[in-house]
């Protein structure tokens, strides 16, 4: 009955941001930033998932996502992502969510229906790790959130923000997809970037 | 009279119902019985309709009753504040909507209720039913289900039925809050109330502050959860079970403020500044949480119970803060009878428990007999059947059981002769009014009826001369060692059951009673202790004979006394027969053994449990078929604390928990183990149980656990207090309330595999380092004279180097005695760069092969990667072989040992990795899905298998017949082109002459060449070393091309079975060569049988190549002849998609048959299922078809283009299936190549346009 006074936008996104907080964990865990002891294996959408442990990092992955959750709402935010960097502050590899979330979207919500497509994702995510190489060491990461239009300054968490300066590739990135779902609510792609084979050269 | 039988209705209705209820697996079973026996006279399916219907009526009889119910005016037991109510006329439809279950017994009674809901319009319910039901009325719940509640309410609010009664009274709808159960409503009772709370809010500026904080949390916690400070809203029902935990968590956080507050009441501002501060922790975490757990709730119960562990991790946290706060405000703790002040109470607790002298004891003997007896006892009786027959099992076994005489007593007293005959007994407590409890009397005292487990202030009252002494807990520890030493000296097979108890096994040695008489004798000369012994034919009666026997003698149940002897014993001397079980079988009138055999087994299970009876049955003949074993391995450590635990404060169980785990910690580290799954045991109080009689003690108590897993096995302190305040945190207790705590790990593994566990992934790591140097394969072969063990060692020395992250995996194949051959895959090529910096190495004929062959096998493998390989083999003395390494750009040379053929399951498992590694590294492109990639695992898996299984000839690589070409099949292309070019490599070494092999090495070229695949230069060196060997032989050349494809894609590996050989070019040879080919096949292909299943499908193939002969040409032309232009529409639209019948019109072939697949596989959703369905099964026309119509093409890349257009902006992954899907056609048929390079172009544009980058092919 608490449900039905959500609008189901409401619902979608705070579905969506609770899934991007699982992923995040799931994907730094998968990439192996950290030593495996720094997660536990819990349980979301009953998929078995990895969760950091250490509390700053769990709070760093969660405060973001949070303050992610406005702007998504608000229909800002166009694709979120995960950037390992090496120690020269290149990015070597992005995992990239690309969000598309539909605003006008006003008939029943069916949860079900979008946790399905989404728990894909995290079951793709535990079996992608094979397909890609190690990361080499002293790697950094950060998220990234590509914004369509800049967030004002305003009291939502706005100036937490900042611009970013991550170094760029010269060359356009390959891309790997991993995980795609579409429905009408809610569009998710989420693939990765490495870079070109002339940028490795480089 | 009208009344009497309104109620009267009512009740014999609900006395069915909950008959019913209460008989519910005696009907079902009877249901079941009658209905098989009288099939037509069932009325009912089966329980399920029974049921419904039944409840169908209920519901109907009870409408009717509601109507007829004012009209009647047939209740008059209403209260008295009803009945006015009811006289106002408006009471009907009161408890509209709402329908009642009543659980239990309440007052007033349900019959009441029911009434009181037909009178006020409610309904009333006599079954649960999540559906109907709103409301629960019940005035207590059995424990369990206030533990379980959210499976037993379902969400639904549980009230006191007091409530129903003042809503009447009251004529509206009261909130529940206020009736809802008390030990729902708080778990203690002396918490107090959010409402208590705010209602001080106003007093002083403190709280005040605080106030608003908890505001925060309310407001934000949902509209619909607005607190308002008052507990009834907290307590509505109406919300989901999980909103209700979190308003009960932020409950505590503010009973636990409201402490503080109390306590800090005199301090100043500032350090109200720092509470407010401390307390923003809290408010977030409830916040997230609240989040995560109403969605928990709308996805289910499922969800719910997984976020409980974030909530208990968010509750620990909130605690922690609590006690930052806490210490930070220095607020005095009062300790009124916590013996926590001892701040190492829990090391003098172990260090003065029997049972923890009794549990570490084990560990103890373990090290010190380890291996001693553990090994004679193996395979002992191999040949002895345990025949289920009394006489013959005592006939050949014979067993001393050996049991010291009041141990405890008797070990302490022997230096005191002149205690020896007054009564004693052994204690940690001598305070003669103590609680404590006696562990041990002697002789005498347990003539004044002193027994052990007894407190000592009634010991004292029986026995006032008492003498009680404390442990001394090394004495024991002599004592039984001594003990064992002797009982090792005179029998091998002993097993240790205590510190003071033992059974051997004398079978096969001379007479029992004289060695028992000596073991006797010697433990008393040695330990001036008594011993007592039983001897019998099995355990089970030793130890009753022993029981005879004391103190200090020995008795023997010969195998013909068995039955005299048992026929009189009372149960109760049974083991395993306690007052409980002996209460049971007395009130079955079953007294002795003899009448417990006249009970039949079958009865007994069914009485008292499958296992009990069983036991039953056979202790009561004297069977026991249990045997002489060495200790056992542990199955978990732990440590618990039941005794003299009171906590005040989270601070207090924090520090007894990091004691607790200090403890378990160390005895993990005692027994060299580490544990990967934790479970705390809490006991707490039993609600209602008062102070327990034994002095600190944990009195009548509840036990709650709950276990953890964690990824790694640990035996750190750190990690088990993580974990058990976790768990601890998880079960909301009050600590004033629990009085006792254990902590056990489970899942024990030995250190030394924990240390090679320890490095992540091993695997992955290997695999990954793979990757970065492909196909740098070489071969080694070991020569290993052991079988198992030493192979494993190999492998576990290899997973250590892998740690290191050398990455190389010895394989073996096969366990013969032989040869054993191992693959090694070196991936280091820096690091052998680097370590051959470091001084140049002998040459490997310099070693000398018997030194080598002396050393360990670590060192071995050591120097065998630094010759890469080769020293194995050259220990081996297979000189050849090595040779064989120097051959330039051969990168796999695969050697099949001379297998027994027994599967060794090493094997299987190095494929399996084997396989997974070429998948990731060689197949990153053409690997679709990970479903896949396991079917495809699985396939290896049998190939491994069928390699093993086989019987091989003493060739240096399997027959390609061997291999399964079915298997072959589902292999990913680029694997297969190993395969294969791994054949044709060796083959082109080995035998140079063979037309055969000469063909497939056109074979592998071609379909080589075919696949851009920059990355794989290697390969085509070798291929270009394989057409260059037999470049004298070029006739064949020009004339494979044409069938390499349609070979490729059949049985790429299979080289040297006959399918392989294209009949036109075997036509076109020379007889006397068509002749050679033909006998020589049959040679290679040995006739194991489970290959010949594959063997027919190949003929198949054989067949179809055949026809195929004729065919392409003509096909070709058709294409060539018709083709439709093709203009740019909408393919894709319609269902099926326009394109589909398109394609049917078509007159290509081709088109036509790709429509078909469409129409016939009902892949209708995408074209990558359309392309997995050609994949599988690729009509042979693609292959044979080498004159493409351009049209065509165009055609079908439009038809994809369009498709990736249409796609690619929200599927990318559909697309890049699509497009992988087609890159593996692509190497099988021209038609798809072509299309593959047209569409590749636009797909990029369309990528790089929306995601601004180039699609990983």
């Amino acid at each position: 009955m608490d449900r039905s006074k959500r609008s189901p936008q409401g619902e979608i996104v705070r579905t969506l941001t609770e899934f991007l907080e699982v992923a995040i964990n799931f994907v730094v865990y998968v990439r192996g930033i950290y030593p495996a002891e720094a997660f536990e294996r819990r349980r979301y959408m009953n998929i078995p998932v990895q969760c950091a442990r250490p509390p700053i990092l769990r709070d760093y992955i969660h405060s973001i996502v949070q303050s992610l959750q406005t702007y998504i709402d608000k229909d800002m935010v166009e694709r979120v992502a995960i950037i390992f960097s090496d120690k020269n502050q290149i990015p070597v590899e992005k995992f990239v969510f690309r969000l598309n979330v539909n605003k006008s979207f006003k008939s029943d919500f069916l949860a079900n229906d979008v946790e399905y497509a989404l728990r894909a994702f995290l079951i793709k995510l535990s079996v992608f790790e094979s397909r890609l190489q190690p990361l080499p060491d002293d790697c950094a990461w950060e998220i990234v959130g590509y914004f369509k239009q800049l967030p004002g300054n305003s009291s939502d968490g706005g100036q937490l923000w900042i611009p970013t300066d991550t170094k760029h590739w010269q060359q356009p990135p390959l891309i790997t997809p991993v995980k795609s779902m579409s429905s009408e609510p809610l569009d998710v792609q989420l693939y990765v970037e490495h870079p070109s084979e002339s940028e490795r050269k480089l | 009279m009208s009344h009497g039988r309104a109620s009267l209705r009512p009740n014999s209705k609900r006395k069915r119902a909950s008959d019913g209820n209460r008989t519910l697996g005696m009907v079902w079973g009877a249901n079941s019985v009658s209905s098989s026996k009288s099939k037509g006279s069932a009325a009912f399916k089966d329980f399920g309709s029974y049921m419904s219907e039944k409840e169908r009526k209920l519901r109907l009889q009870f409408q009717s009753e509601a109507e007829n119910s004012l009209p009647n005016d047939a209740i008059t037991d209403l209260p008295s504040t009803s009945e006015n109510v009811s006289g106002t006329g408006n009471s009907n439809g009161l408890f509209g909507g709402i329908s009642i279950f009543v659980d239990g017994f309440t007052i007033p009674s349900n019959q009441e209720l029911r009434n009181y809901m037909i009178r006020y319009g409610g309904r009333y319910e006599n079954y649960f039913s999540r559906e109907r039901v709103t409301h629960i009325i019940c005035s207590n719940l059995p424990n369990s289900k206030i533990k379980n509640l959210r499976s037993f309410s379902r969400g639904l609010p549980v009230v006191k039925p007091q409530w129903i009664v003042d809503c009447i009274g009251a004529n509206k709808i009261l909130h529940v809050g206020p009736y809802q159960l008390e030990c729902l409503a708080n778990e203690c009772p002396q918490q107090q109330r959010l409402s208590t709370f705010f209602s001080v809010k106003s007093n002083s500026l403190t709280e005040s502050n605080i106030g608003t904080e908890f505001k925060v949390v309310s407001t934000c916690s949902g509209p619909e959860s607005s607190l308002n400070g008052e507990t009834s809203e907290r307590k509505n029902d109406c919300y989901s079970k999980s909103q209700e935990e979190i308003l009960q968590e932020s409950h505590t956080v503010s009973t636990s403020a409201q402490n503080i507050l109390a306590k800090g009441a005199n301090l100043n501002e500032e350090n109200v500044q720092i509470l407010n501060h401390e307390f923003q922790i809290p408010c977030l975490l409830n916040l997230k949480e609240y989040d995560i757990s109403n969605h928990g709730d709308a996805c289910g119960e499922n969800e719910i119970s997984e976020y409980d562990i974030f909530r208990s991790e968010n509750n620990e946290d909130i605690s922690n803060s609590m006690e930052a706060t806490e210490s930070r405000l220095s607020i005095t703790k009062y300790r009124s009878h916590s013996t926590l002040e001892d701040a190492n109470f829990v090391e003098n607790y172990f260090k003065n428990s029997r049972l923890h002298f009794i549990g570490t004891w084990r560990n103890r003997y373990r090290k010190r007999f380890a291996g001693k007896s553990s090994e004679e006892i193996q395979g002992q009786y191999t040949g002895v059947d345990s025949s289920s027959n009394t006489t013959s099992v005592a006939d050949s076994r014979v067993i001393i059981h050996v049991d010291m005489d009041c141990f405890f007593v008797s070990v302490v007293i022997r230096k005191h002769p002149e205690l020896n005959d007054k009564p004693v007994a052994v204690c940690h407590s001598d305070n003669p009014k103590g609680t404590a409890e006696i562990s041990s009397a002697n002789y005498p005292a347990r003539g004044h009826g002193i027994r052990a487990g007894m407190f000592v202030r009634d010991a004292k009252a029986l026995c006032p001369h008492l003498c009680i002494l404390p442990y001394d807990f090394s004495a024991y520890e002599e004592v039984a060692d001594h003990l064992y030493d002797i009982l090792h000296k005179h029998c091998n097979r002993v097993q240790a059951l205590s510190c003071d108890e033992a059974y051997l096994d004398v079978t096969g040695l001379h007479d029992p009673d004289h060695i028992a008489l000596a073991i006797r004798q010697e433990i008393f000369d040695v330990t001036k202790c008594t011993a007592s012994a039983g001897i019998a034919g099995n355990l089970l009666l030793s130890r009753m004979a022993t029981k005879r026997a004391k103190p200090n003698g020995q008795f023997h149940i010969r195998s013909k006394e068995v039955n005299e002897f048992l026929a009189y014993l009372p149960i109760s001397e049974l083991p395993g027969v306690g007052p409980t079980l002996q209460e049971k079988l007395n009130n079955q009138n079953v007294h002795n053994c003899s009448q417990l055999r006249s009970i039949s087994k079958d009865v007994l299970q069914r009485d008292f449990g499958s296992k009990t009876g069983d036991m039953l049955w056979h202790y009561s003949r004297g069977i026991d078929h249990r045997q002489v074993q060495s200790a056992m391995e542990h199955k978990s450590i732990g440590a618990e604390v039941n005794w003299g635990v009171r906590f005040n404060n989270s601070e207090d169980v924090h520090h007894f928990l990091m004691k607790l785990c200090n403890e378990v910690s160390l005895r993990l580290q005692g027994a060299c183990m580490r544990g990967r799954m934790i479970t705390l045991k809490v006991k707490k109080r039993k609600k209602g149980a008062g102070e327990p009689a034994k002095y600190m003690g944990c009195g009548i108590c509840d036990n709650i656990s709950h276990s953890v897993t964690v990824p790694s096995a640990t035996d750190s302190t750190d990690v088990l207090l993580r974990i058990s305040r976790q768990l601890f945190a998880s079960f909301h207790l009050d600590v004033k309330e629990v009085r006792g705590i254990g902590l056990q790990v489970l899942k024990l593994e030995a250190v030394e595999s924990c240390h090679q566990g320890s490095g992540k992934n091993v695997l992955k790591s290997w695999l990954a380092s793979m990757s970065k140097t492909p196909n740098s394969c070489e071969l080694v072969s070991i020569s290993n004279e052991e079988n198992g063990a030493a192979v494993c060692n190999l492998l576990q020395k290899n997973q250590l180097l892998l740690d290191m992250k050398d990455s190389n995996l010895m394989r073996d194949n096969g366990s013969g005695k032989g040869l054993q051959n191992a693959e090694r895959y070196d991936a280091k090529v820096k690091w052998k760069g680097k370590s051959l910096e470091g001084g140049p190495l002998p040459h490997i004929s310099q070693l000398d092969p018997t030194v080598l062959a002396c050393l360990p096998q670590e060192i071995l493998s050591e120097i065998n990667d630094f010759y890469n390989g080769k020293v194995l083999d050259y220990i081996s003395g297979n000189g050849k072989v090595s040779e064989r390494y120097s051959v330039p750009n051969m990168d796999v040379a695969y050697r099949q040992s001379t297998g027994t053929g027994s599967t060794s399951r090493h094997l299987g498992d190095s494929v399996l990795e084997e396989h997974k590694r070429k998948n990731t590294e060689g197949d990153l492109k053409t690997m679709d899905c990970d479903k896949r990639q396991k079917t495809e695992l699985k396939d290896h898996e049998e190939l491994a298998q069928d390699v093993v299984a086989s019987t091989t000839y003493s060739v240096d690589v399997p027959t390609p017949s061997q291999l399964d070409p079915s298997v072959l099949l589902a292999l990913p292309l680029s694997l297969r082109l190993e395969i294969q070019q791994h054949y044709s490599a060796t083959n082109a070494v080995k035998k140079k002459n063979s037309p055969v092999n000469v063909q497939r090495k056109e074979t592998s070229s071609r379909s080589q060449f075919s696949v851009s695949n920059p990355g794989k230069g290697i390969h085509k060196k070798v291929l270009g070393k394989a057409s260059s060997s037999n470049s004298h032989n070029p006739e064949f050349m020009g004339k494979s091309i044409d069938i390499v494809d349609r070979q490729t894609s059949n049985d790429d590996a299979v080289s040297l079975s006959l399918s392989q050989v294209d009949i036109k070019i075997l036509q076109e040879l020379p007889t006397d060569i068509q002749r050679y080919i033909k006998d020589s096949l049959p040679a290679h292909r040995p006739v194991v049988a489970p290959h010949e299943n594959a063997l027919p499908c190949k003929r198949e193939d054989y067949d179809i190549l055949n026809i195929e002969i004729n065919e392409p040409t003509n096909s070709c032309v058709k294409v060539g002849l018709k083709g439709d232009t093709c203009c740019e529409r909408s393919f894709c639209k319609g269902n099926p998609p326009e394109w589909v019948n398109d394609f049917r019109l078509s007159s290509c072939v081709l088109l036509q048959l790709i429509s078909e697949c469409y129409c016939k596989d009902d892949c209708s959703k995408s074209l990558s299922s359309l392309l997995l369905c050609l994949i599988s099964s690729l009509p042979e026309e693609f292959v044979s078809c080498t004159d493409i119509k351009e049209q065509s093409v165009t055609k079908c890349s439009d038809l994809l283009k369009q498709y990736i257009r249409e796609k690619v902006k929200y599927d990318i992954e559909e697309v890049h299936f699509c497009v992988r899907l087609l890159k593996r056609l692509n190497v099988k048929s021209e038609f798809w190549l072509a299309i593959y390079n047209t569409i590749i172009p636009t797909l990029q544009a369309n990528v790089g346009e929306t995601y601004g980058g180039n699609l990983k092919l």
